[in-house]
């Protein structure tokens, strides 16, 4: 080998060295500690690049529409959380209760208080996998960057996908694609020292074209964590297409709407 | 002048009031939250529960029948910042209770503004620490 093979060679080896070493002397940011949403229940009307509501398509306009008119006359239409099932990717992230954040290098955990969620978004470089099982938050796969150049990672993007259904985009009763082919990009940032802020684009096949809001969450300097089990206290029932409101103590279903006859088991036993 | 001024101070802190205890995991839809309604009655059961903590409360109608309501509230996390406790209600106690009831006219709905029936002062667990 002569003195230029050797010195490119040497060359590749430092090069391909430098990466891995810039990984493992990278930080990793601190965002430990209790997150609350910032804002209403629902999202603004405005996002982060003034997107304004969802883009509907036609026929998940007229789906909206419908909601609305059930909702009227009393049934919960659109609104999937209600009986308890997760709010799934992407309205989780509108963290009715905190949240917190928990960062390692391999996996980042984003715990959510609203019905005990956990996300699990995997940095450890792994590829798609052949066959995703759907879940109501999805697979997420992210990647950290160091913005600003200081040797701290300091945005994590995420890719979510395998999302599973039924889903809406928050409680207004606009609802995803019950094909579940919905792709989340995420953006999160720490924007200062008492805010978080969640870059969120939404690719659903009930939207004309991608939908970015943003979310920010305040940190919380005197968290109370408190267990949240839905299943303890949900009045909200769901058979078919008829919604009650349970009334244990008595045995029956309330009715929620006008016309709606009340719920009464025949053969139930009496003490 | 003053009347009307109070009128909408007391619209405007219902309105916060049920902003405050709405249902922070579903909407509110079943309920006729233009015609709120006031229930004066006495605790059967108080379960410190999520999504919503609940209250059973015996209530007499017009027609002199005793009927139970079943009424939801907000949840554990936010009511325990407020010093709510499993311990904050017992069987028993006669409250005056501000209801967005179903629509269906079913003996159900959405509480807030729970207050003492012998004084009408707010059930305020912290004022008692």
């Amino acid at each position: 080998m002569n003195l230029r093979k050797l010195v490119t060679v040497l060359a590749l080896v430092v090069c391909a060295a430098i990466p891995a070493f810039a990984q493992t002397t990278m930080k990793y940011p601190d965002w430990s500690g209790q997150w609350e949403r910032i804002g209403s229940l629902n999202w603004p009307p405005e996002g982060y690049e003034k997107a304004g509501p969802a883009p509907l398509t036609a026929e998940y306009k007229a789906i909206y529409d419908r909601n609305l008119e059930l909702r009227a006359k009393g049934i919960l239409a659109g609104d999937p959380p209600a009986t308890c099932l997760p709010p799934g990717m992407p309205r989780v992230m509108k963290m009715s209760f905190p949240m917190e954040i928990v960062v390692t290098p391999k996996i980042t955990y984003i715990i959510a208080d609203w019905e005990s969620q956990v996300r699990r978004i995997y940095t450890d470089d792994r590829d798609w996998p052949k066959y995703i099982l759907p879940e109501f938050n999805g697979y997420s796969i992210g990647r950290w960057h160091d913005e600003n150049k200081d040797g701290v990672y300091d945005m994590l993007s995420i890719e979510t996908r395998g999302i599973k259904g039924p889903r809406s985009i928050d409680s207004t009763g606009v609802v995803l694609h019950e094909n579940d082919k919905t792709i989340v990009h995420e953006e999160i940032r720490r924007i200062d020292a008492t805010t978080i802020e969640d870059k969120i684009t939404t690719i659903d096949d009930a939207f004309t074209k991608p939908w970015t809001i943003q979310q920010r969450y305040r940190y919380n300097d005197k968290p109370v964590w408190v267990e949240y089990v839905c299943a303890e206290g949900n009045r909200h029932v769901k058979l078919g297409d008829e919604w009650y409101f349970l009334n244990d103590a008595e045995g029956i279903l309330e009715p929620t709407r006008e016309g709606q006859p009340r719920l009464v088991p025949e053969n139930r036993v009496k003490k | 002048m003053k009347t009307r001024l109070m009128l909408v101070l007391a619209t405007v802190s219902l309105v916060v009031l049920f902003t405050l205890t709405a249902s922070a995991h579903h909407s509110t839809a079943i309920y006729d939250s233009a015609n709120p309604v006031e229930l004066r009655g006495t605790v059967v059961e108080w379960k410190f529960t999520n999504p919503h903590c609940i209250i059973r409360l015996e209530v007499t109608n017009e027609k002199g029948e005793k009927v139970i309501w079943s009424l939801e509230g907000g949840n554990t996390a936010g009511l325990f910042r407020q010093g709510w406790t499993p311990e904050t209600l017992k069987a028993g106690d006669k409250l005056l209770i501000t209801v967005r009831p179903l629509r269906s006219g079913a003996p159900g709905g959405n509480y807030s503004n729970v207050r003492w029936a012998a004084d009408g002062s707010r059930v305020n667990p912290k004022a008692v620490d």
